[in-house]
């Protein structure tokens, strides 16, 4: 190991044999006082029934969408022969008596 | 489970009920736990109770987005070291230490760092404590984690991952980098002339 690798780790066992002071132990009334706050105007904001009939009016409407589109797509396929029937009846109605 | 014997899942599902009481209840279990980790990874010029504060509101705020897959303290640890790191990053000034800005304590710990091939004293910790935390102020937020969490606290790069959500790869490659760093910063150190010695 080159020395300052080992300098670096001599420095840094040291330091973390340290036990560090251990901080904030309990929040003061005013700063709890505005968590709390924080976290009722959240709630408040929250438009969570809102959002879950967002999603089951979409989750609706994408399955609807999605059966009509296979309810079409059969009937289109089953007629597939009659790209005509629109241009003869009409010549039929101009040319019928 | 938190001081009154309250299993701190029922106390999530009470709070997101909009129970108060299980609100505070939740506020004094988690204060302890930000308060270590906002301890160990402070932004200079913020203040401990203020960063605490600013912590817990996101972790209340975002209480919905929490699901359960991890523990609450793991989540709420990771909104703590993130935000103390964007506070960190937002402090664009990094400083070089010189050798006269350090007490005579500190200058001791170089001393036999450049001289003595065995460990430091345990009277030498406070100010290699210190000593430690100049070099890392010098660093970017990213490295100054890294270190803290691998060296300082003693965690393994899987702990670190799951606190920083950063790959096993990413967080090897910043801690050799952020290691280089700070040898470069300690040389400089223990090679600058020793200032109460030519005065």
């Amino acid at each position: 190991m080159k020395p300052l690798d080992s300098q670096l780790d001599r420095l840094l066992r040291s330091a973390a044999r340290v036990a560090p002071a251990p901080g904030v132990t309990e929040l003061p009334y005013p700063a709890e006082v505005r968590v709390l706050a924080a976290w009722r105007r959240s709630r408040a904001e929250s438009p969570g029934w809102l959002s879950h009939w967002l999603q089951a009016g979409l989750a609706g409407a994408a399955l609807v969408t999605a059966v009509a589109l296979s309810i079409s797509w059969s009937h289109l396929r089953a007629h597939a022969g009659d790209e005509f029937a629109v241009a003869n009846a009409a010549l039929y109605v101009a040319v019928a008596p | 489970m938190d001081d009154s014997g309250t299993p701190v899942t029922e106390l999530v599902a009470r709070t997101r009920e909009g129970d108060e009481a299980a609100a505070r209840a939740l506020v004094m279990h988690l204060t302890p736990i930000v308060g270590r980790i906002v301890r160990a990874h402070l932004p200079r010029r913020t203040s401990e109770e203020d960063l605490v504060q600013a912590v817990l509101t996101k972790v209340f705020t975002r209480l919905d987005q929490f699901r359960g897959l991890v523990p609450l303290e793991h989540w709420v640890a990771r909104i703590t070291v993130n935000t103390c790191r964007h506070e960190l990053a937002r402090e664009r000034h990094r400083p070089e230490w010189r050798h006269a800005d350090l007490s005579e304590e500190q200058v001791a710990v170089l001393d036999h760092l450049a001289s003595e091939e065995s460990e430091l004293g345990p009277e030498q910790g406070v100010a290699s404590r210190e000593l430690t935390d100049q070099l890392l102020s010098a660093l970017s937020p990213e490295d100054r984690l890294v270190i803290s969490l691998l060296h300082l606290e003693g965690r393994t790069v899987d702990e670190i991952k799951k606190i920083t959500g950063w790959s096993g790869p990413l967080v090897k490659v910043r801690a050799f980098r952020a290691r280089q760093k700070m040898k470069k910063h300690l040389a400089t150190l223990l090679q600058e002339p020793r200032h109460h010695e030519t005065a």
